[in-house]
């Protein structure tokens, strides 16, 4: 590249970011009165600190382990994506769908040349799909109770489908991921309208009773990341299947 | 502690800025935003640390009795969806990387018709 390694213009983009970093420091270690972002000693500062204690609503709410005070997962984390803030997840799946539809619109579709797998690869892709597949479906079935859940699952679930198209192999066919992610999304979005037939607010966890720490606990938690799964893993094997194709 | 998660990730998003503001090769430009992101998803799981803090799982009753303790789950929940859609926006971008190869023959971002042949 021309004028890529000139003096100039490395030292002044040196000098600009070492103020601003500098700035940017001094503000974060700031000891002033006001919200201290790395404060966080004090349990009041902090922004979930009402989800953690569960007073959202009453002052006096407490509950024990596995018993049935509240329809959330173990997993607080999980909870936070899938039950408070669910609208925003259904959303960001919708931007990750619309960001590989301009993906199919924009690869340009010009020959490329696919080389031949080796024979490692080629005999050894079964075995290593079966594993991630096993791996990435613990992981959405135990979303709600382990780290992980159903973006991570839907990754390692492509990523098996990568294996299988760097082996040449034949896994699945663009049809068969264009049904699972339509049929993932419509459920999402229907269960969403029937929760509010049934309680009267859109997405409202409406299977309820269950014990904290169970399997099959949670409510409607585990299977919005089961759907969220089969999603996020239809639309990253579409973008996978796009840079490989012999078209 | 605190303190050093910040450094480091602070010091990340500027690696990245510098790599964005001197860089002239597309694919360079994009590696520096990927690091970028790393940084920045890195701060807020800092922003959420407490020294010697518990995971925010429920699992007996003694993690009950300290839910002060737990780390702060809701930067956590935001980065989670925030790496998905960065590969997103990162496949999207390479796409129209590779478009703009095919036109101007060149990934540098100085390229025309007439000097991009030979960049």
């Amino acid at each position: 590249m021309k004028d890529e390694k000139s003096l100039f213009i490395n030292i002044v983009a040196l000098l600009i970011l070492s103020f601003m970093a500098f700035y940017i420091y001094k503000v974060s270690i700031d000891t002033g009165s006001g919200i201290k972002i790395t404060d966080s000693i004090t349990p009041k500062m902090r922004v979930a600190d009402k989800y953690l204690n569960k007073n959202v609503l009453n002052e006096n709410s407490t509950y024990k382990f596995s018993q049935t005070a509240e329809d959330t997962s173990a997993n607080i984390v999980t909870s936070v994506v899938v039950d408070y803030r669910l609208f925003d997840t259904t959303l960001e799946v919708i931007v990750l769908f619309v960001t590989i539809l301009g993906f199919g619109f924009v690869i340009p579709k010009d020959k490329r040349r696919v080389k031949m797998p080796s024979v490692i690869l080629y005999r050894w892709a079964p075995i290593l799909m079966i594993l991630m597949l096993m791996i990435g479906g613990y992981m959405f079935i135990n979303g709600h109770l382990s780290p992980g859940g159903g973006f991570p699952a839907g990754a390692i679930i492509s990523t098996a489908v990568l294996i299988g198209v760097l082996a040449g192999r034949k896994t699945v066919n663009h049809k068969t991921l264009k049904v699972v992610e339509a049929v993932a999304g419509i459920s999402i979005f229907a269960i969403g309208i029937a929760s509010f037939f049934i309680k009267g607010v859109f997405f409202q966890n409406f299977i309820t009773g269950d014990r904290i720490g169970d399997l099959f606990s949670g409510g409607l938690i585990p299977v919005f990341y089961g759907l969220i799964a089969f999603k996020v893993a239809a639309e990253l094997s579409n973008i996978y299947f796009e840079f490989y194709e012999e078209c | 502690m605190t303190k050093v998660f910040i450094l480091s990730s602070l010091s990340l998003v500027f690696v990245g800025l510098y790599g964005v503001l001197t860089r002239k090769n597309i694919v360079k430009i994009l590696i520096a935003l990927n690091i970028i992101e790393t940084g920045i998803n890195m701060l807020l799981v800092a922003f959420g640390y407490i020294e010697g803090g518990l995971t925010p799982i429920l699992q007996s009753d003694l993690s009950i009795a300290n839910l002060d303790k737990m780390v702060d789950p809701v930067p956590q929940a935001l980065v989670l969806t925030s790496i998905v859609i960065g590969l997103g926006t990162t496949a999207f971008a390479l796409a129209l990387a590779m478009r703009y190869k095919n036109t101007h023959n060149s990934i540098s971002i100085r390229a025309t018709d007439e000097e991009g042949v030979n960049v």
